[in-house]
């Protein structure tokens, strides 16, 4: 399975790998955007099995790309891994098309709940 | 009008300790706790992120040495028994990460309040001089231990309309 892990920070890039790589998910292949935008050339390109996205970002947001995404009848798995938990925004996910919303921080088993059911 | 209650700078601020707190175990770190209030910050490297709603607008953060930042900045990144320092690029980028997990626990706790606030996106603080407050800003400090380090977490307020104007 592809793995698209899309954020602004290399760092937090960083422990979604090492993070999904703990959960038991090391065996995917990951690949990484910076941002909504490079993200929704990523994903036109290459169509990984499953987005993991940030909300907010620059270029693009993360509930911007699953939009465009869902206008554009790409219907890629999408979740959502983002610093913000509000129910407003949740309910925005889920209306918007998404998976799953996992809120930073998180750990592996955070990640096992939220995907067991996806991958 | 706005659905938004007035908070206070003091709620903001304790917000702001609360959610540093909660970070104590990403970064590995037993506990913390605020070992004083403190008018401005003394210290000059960190960042903060602003978090807008309909009535006002705030700056969250926090400012420490260079050591501490570098040490935070391990610490989110997994790396602390290196104590090798990170480049500025992936400082930048470990502290910026760590103000945007910060804004997120403070607007999970006002948000009941603030129901219309938004965050932006993190803003390194230069660390070339003191942060200086400006008019129509108010600002509020306090000193955090976390784990081995001391920080200066801050919070800025700026009044969107202060001269009343329509």
């Amino acid at each position: 399975m592809n793995i698209l892990i899309v954020d602004d920070s290399k760092a937090m890039r960083m422990i979604v790998s090492r993070t999904l790589r703990q959960a038991g998910y090391g065996d995917h292949a990951f690949q990484e955007a910076c941002n909504g935008a490079e993200a929704l050339d990523s994903i036109k390109e290459s169509r990984p099995d499953l987005v993991l996205c940030d909300w907010n970002m620059p270029e693009k947001s993360g509930i911007e790309l699953l939009q465009d995404l869902r206008a554009s009848g790409i219907d890629v798995t999408f979740g959502f891994v983002t610093s913000e938990g509000t129910m407003e925004m949740r309910q925005q996910a889920v209306d918007s098309g998404a998976a799953f919303f996992v809120t930073k921080p998180f750990t592996a088993d955070t990640f096992q709940q939220a995907l067991s059911s996806v991958i | 009008m706005s659905a938004d209650d007035h908070v206070t700078l003091q709620d903001w601020i304790e917000a702001t300790a609360h959610a540093t707190l909660d970070l104590a175990p990403t970064l590995g770190y037993p506990g913390g706790r605020v070992t004083r209030f403190l008018g401005r910050p003394s210290e000059h490297h960190g960042a903060c992120i602003p978090m807008i709603s309909d009535i006002d607008c705030w700056q969250i953060g926090f400012v420490a040495d260079v050591d501490t930042c570098q040490e935070l900045g391990r610490a989110l990144l997994g790396m602390r028994s290196t104590q090798r320092d990170l480049g500025p690029e992936d400082l930048a980028d470990a502290i910026g990460e760590l103000v945007n997990l910060l804004a997120g626990g403070v607007k999970t706790r006002i948000i009941d309040r603030k129901p219309t606030v938004r965050l932006g996106l993190p803003v390194l603080l230069p660390a070339d001089g003191d942060i200086r407050i400006v008019r129509h800003q108010e600002v509020r400090c306090a000193e955090l231990q976390l784990g081995p380090t001391l920080t200066q977490l801050i919070v800025f307020r700026h009044e969107l309309d202060p001269d009343g104007g329509g």
